[in-house]
């Protein structure tokens, strides 16, 4: 057992670095079948089987987006040209959203990646409670086939916001794909009630809340935005369900309800889901880019605390997205302002960051790669959220192309180049496999170029006028929209390249070692892939920071956690030999 | 210090100016399109700056500190917090946001309250056409606008939510069903016909959401914002309004003239075309005594043959305009709002509603024309009495064309 994994028995000595190898038994092996996986109670299989669900609707959501941008190519239309297509246009773009949002980045980090590392890096053998974990699962299955059988029922055309009247009046799947998100809700629900509870009560006993890798913290503030503001985008949903099949008058002014009401109910939740989204990739970002630079977090109270910070103002400031529908001066000041303060806990996490690269030693890996991408593309996201913020400015923005731009440059840029991060990170430890260093780089490179090239340009024609959700436009915005669609087409060979390399690490990939990166956080104290239990026992648990005692080894091509009276030997060793 | 004094000066002057001129912003068209330039500018140039702040350290870093040896060697000892740093970068971002804010608010403040000299300029938002009504009642798809004048849009729609959005003048705001809305601007600039404002829906309404506005890319029905002196103002708010006579002539046009000036003034050419070509609801063009398939509101089928008697069909034709989710042709959508507020209430409405059926029945086959009221001498108000006319602020000044 010694042999096998040192951490786990601290009080024997230790006298040579001593490796963890990959033993026989993982989770990938433990058992077989594909009832093992259906029914698994694993955290780590449930983590895989949500991953490949993700990558599948992202797939599909990319489809949607290339389709848009295939029309936008010509001013009239380069797909859709007639008024019975424009409607296949606009349910394009609505799938686009709703599957990309409730499909893609609402369960992508927590329940894919989260699911997999969170009791791991925590120390404990599973989430509290493993079977809602599964029920988990299938709920958010259950919930994108509503959304499949709404697509197959001829789609949806409201935009992904459903805004009444309009979606009480329109003939097509809404109540569907409604009924969809209401069910995929519960899975949100769920997954972070689960991660409160696990975090709350499987801590061993060394594991204070400030030894929490700062990837928990962040988990945790999203989990509470979860629980708390689900259920309101539920019952909204349901509402909206009642008045379209029983004409109950609640948002549609023919039943005598009230439009507006909807969009603060459903902004009541969906603001603040911009948060379950964009904390889990900070989360992410501070593991990678401590890993990366060797260099202890700094700052990492501040880190921690400007995601419970986030978490607490972005429940008050849904009334943002309203500010040109005619609701009171005052309550738009007071938007504008709470607005203005949920800036400054992402202006304290990427100064932090920023830090923590100072004086370290950078390696530039395809995960460091994708955490410099995220900085560039989540300061541009960041920063022009101030522009929208700006009552007066926000004014002839909203519901442009600018606004367009700043949500994919903070919900791609920043939420899915961060999944891109934590997937290449944890790859080793979830398949056991390496991947290309090199073709990941370059993967990494063209997503970001294809990127900018998307979305960059639509920050002007928005600025210029040019209005969202239109499947034809002005001749003046032809540069812009044909930018964008090439760009649009890079980040698919992009993706596509990734995709094959990654599989091709699955069938051929180099074993991986225990702890490729030489981070200093649990889940790389067990063997790739680890074991069904994850630890044997308790784990002994220290700063998830310090990288003094992980170093090197050449020949497992891995690091390996030395003991520290061998690295103060070593050190001495090695200055003697320097001098 | 003169010299620094007029530095100071100047840019004190100048830089408002400068900071106003942009290559992301169109043209400013309005006093308050001025004051947004400025804020966008400002926030523009302040992120700017942080924008490569952020990325230059982080260059720096990733050059200056890359990994020299594989594995990283030993870990440099470095400070793993500064509590004076943390405050100081909290602190610097907070001041500005909250400058931004203030700057926001107060150019929202001076949008929000109409002077009380505005011009009141009603909009009507429906699927998919916005109409303006303006005060002597005339009403037309472009917006017409005075030189130098505030003026306020009383805006509501009939059926779902819009948006009216000018870039030029940096406003924007939604058209909700039964709520009124207020917007105000004051153009600071002529337009010339050739070069009309934009005017866009930006809150999304359906199929043809994109052709609501200036994004038509028929030109002959998109909208457009035209800011005219006042005197030409008024002379083309004066030819909007008496649409039953010839502006040049100023003698009585047919009927089927009238109808074809409404048609393409409140909307319905927006999705009905003339031509025959495929519009979101059935073309004009020989409707009129076709045999049409439909089925009502609640859902029961029910068929109108061109055999069937000129009574039947003006019925048809009369309850599809004003309230046309009562029967939907075949194969459409119950997409167009009610027009009882265009077309009912007041005589001279009724007349209008003559208007547009006598258009229709024009495009249809065999269509005889009534008789010209320009060229009957002594065409006599018939039926048109004149305290029914003064009821409406719209009345038609020369004489009313004679009914049939």
């Amino acid at each position: 057992m010694t042999a096998e994994n040192p951490i786990l028995a601290p009080g024997l000595p230790a006298l040579s670095p001593s490796r963890p190898h990959p033993g026989p038994d993982n989770y990938l092996t433990h058992t077989r079948g594909i009832a093992s996986w259906l029914f698994t109670l694993d955290h780590k299989r449930i983590g895989v089987m949500y991953l490949v669900s993700v990558l599948t609707s992202f797939l599909l959501g990319g489809i949607f987006a290339l389709v848009i941008r295939t029309q936008l190519l010509t001013p009239t239309g380069a797909v859709f040209t007639t008024n019975e297509q424009y409607d296949t246009y606009n349910q394009m773009f609505t799938l686009h959203g709703a599957v990309m949002i409730f499909l893609v980045l609402i369960p992508g980090i927590p329940g894919a990646l989260g699911n997999f590392v969170l009791p791991i890096m925590l120390g404990a053998k599973d989430v509290a409670f493993p079977r809602l974990n599964l029920l988990s699962f299938y709920l958010y299955v259950f919930g994108a086939l509503f959304a499949i059988a709404a697509i197959i029922m001829g789609g949806v055309d409201t935009g992904w916001t459903f805004y009444t009247p309009y979606s009480v009046q329109t003939q097509t799947a809404v109540s569907t794909l409604v009924f969809g998100a209401f069910i995929l809700g519960f899975s949100s629900i769920l997954t972070g009630l689960n991660f409160i509870v696990t975090m709350h009560s499987l801590r061993p006993p060394e594991m204070s809340w400030f030894r929490m890798p700062l990837l928990l913290w962040a988990l945790y503030a999203t989990s509470i935005i979860q629980v708390l503001a689900t259920p309101v985008l539920g019952i909204t949903l349901l509402l909206l369900i009642f008045e379209r099949l029983m004409h109950v008058g609640f948002f549609d002014p023919a039943y005598g309800g009230n439009p507006v009401l909807m969009q603060h109910f459903f902004w009541f939740y969906s603001h603040p889901a911009v948060y379950i989204m964009i904390l889990p990739a900070m989360g992410i970002m501070s593991e990678v880019v401590a890993t990366f630079s060797r260099r202890h977090i700094f700052g990492y109270r501040f880190i921690a605390m400007s995601s419970i910070a986030i978490a607490v103002i972005g429940f008050l400031v849904w009334g943002h997205h309203m500010f040109p529908n005619g609701q009171s001066a005052e309550l738009n000041a007071i938007f504008s302002f709470l607005t203005m303060l949920v800036a400054i806990p992402s202006a304290i996490k990427v100064w932090n960051w920023l830090a923590t690269m100072y004086k370290g030693s950078i390696d530039l890996k395809t995960p460091m790669c994708y955490a410099l991408a995220f900085l560039f593309l989540f300061a541009i996201g960041g920063l022009t959220g101030l522009f929208l913020g700006t009552l007066s400015v926000d004014i002839p923005l909203h519901d442009t192309y600018f606004v367009v731009a700043h949500f994919h440059y903070v919900m791609f840029g920043g939420t899915i180049i961060m999944f891109l991060a934590g997937i290449h990170y944890w790859w080793p430890k979830i398949t056991g496999r390496m991947y290309n260093e090199t073709l990941g780089r370059l993967g990494c490179f063209l997503v970001f170029i294809g990127f900018n090239l998307t979305f960059f340009p639509q920050f002007i024609m928005g600025s210029h006028g040019m209005a969202r959700r239109y499947a034809t436009y002005m001749p003046q915005f032809k540069i812009y929209h044909q930018l964008s669609s090439i760009g649009a087409f890079l980040q698919a060979i992009a993706f596509t390249m990734i995709a094959v390399y990654l599989i091709h690490s699955l069938l051929k990939g180099k074993k991986a070692p225990a702890n490729p990166w030489g981070s200093a956080t649990l889940e790389w104290t067990c063997t790739s892939p680890p074991p069904h239990d994850n630890f044997k026992s308790t784990p002994q648990v220290g700063d998830p920071y310090d990288y003094t005692y992980i170093v090197w080894d050449a020949q497992s091509e891995g690091y390996v956690r030395v003991d520290s009276r061998t690295a103060a030997v070593e050190s001495e060793a090695n200055q003697a030999s320097t001098h | 210090m003169n010299m620094t004094h007029w530095l100071l000066g100047n840019c004190y002057h100048y830089l408002p100016e400068l900071l106003a001129q942009s290559f992301w912003l169109p043209a400013a068209g309005s006093k308050s399109a001025s004051n947004y330039h400025f804020v966008f500018n400002l926030i523009l140039y302040v992120t700017s700056f942080f924008f490569l702040l952020v990325v230059g350290l982080m260059l720096l870093f990733v050059i200056k500190y890359r990994r020299r040896v594989v594995g990283g060697g030993k870990q440099e000892k470095a400070a793993t917090h500064n509590t004076p740093l943390e405050i100081t970068w909290t602190g610097i971002p907070l001041i500005i946001v909250i400058v931004f804010f203030f700057l926001g608010f107060k150019g929202f403040m001076d949008l929000d309250q109409p002077p009380s000299d505005a011009v009141a300029i009603d909009v009507t938002g429906s699927k998919w056409a916005f109409v303006f009504t303006y005060p002597n009642g005339a009403q037309s798809k472009d917006l017409y606008l005075p030189l130098n004048k505030p003026v306020v849009l009383n805006m509501t729609a009939t059926d779902v939510l819009h948006s009216l959005y000018i870039p030029a003048f940096s406003v924007q705001k939604n058209l909700i069903p039964q709520q009124t809305t207020q917007m105000w601007f004051q153009a600071t600039s002529l337009t010339t016909d050739d070069h009309p404002y934009t005017l866009f829906c930006t809150q999304y309404c359906g199929q043809g959401h994109s052709q609501m506005g200036s994004g038509n890319p028929d030109i002959t029905k998109a909208s457009f914002c035209y800011v005219k002196t006042e005197s030409d103002w008024k002379a083309k708010l004066e030819e909007l309004g008496n649409i039953f006579v010839n502006p040049n002539t100023k003698k009585p046009l047919p009927l089927r003239a009238v109808g074809e000036k409404l048609y393409r003034n409140i909307g319905c050419a927006s999705c009905h075309s003339a031509d025959g070509s495929d519009g979101q609801g059935p073309t004009y063009k020989g409707l009129y005594k076709c045999d049409v398939e439909y089925y009502t509101s609640d859902g029961q089928p029910g068929i109108l043959r061109k055999t069937d008697s000129d009574k039947l069909w003006d019925d048809y034709l009369r309850e599809s305009v004003v309230y046309a989710g009562r029967k939907i042709v075949k194969g459409r959508q119950n997409v167009m709002p009610p027009y009882e507020s265009q077309f009912a209430g007041s005589a001279v409405k009724e007349r209008k509603l003559e208007a547009i059926i006598e258009y229709i029945k024009s495009l249809g086959p065999d269509y005889k024309p009534l008789p010209d009221p320009a060229s009957a001498t002594t065409a006599p108000a018939a039926g048109k009495k004149s305290g029914a006319q003064s009821d409406d602020p719209f009345v038609p000044r020369t004489a009313a064309p004679p009914s049939k």
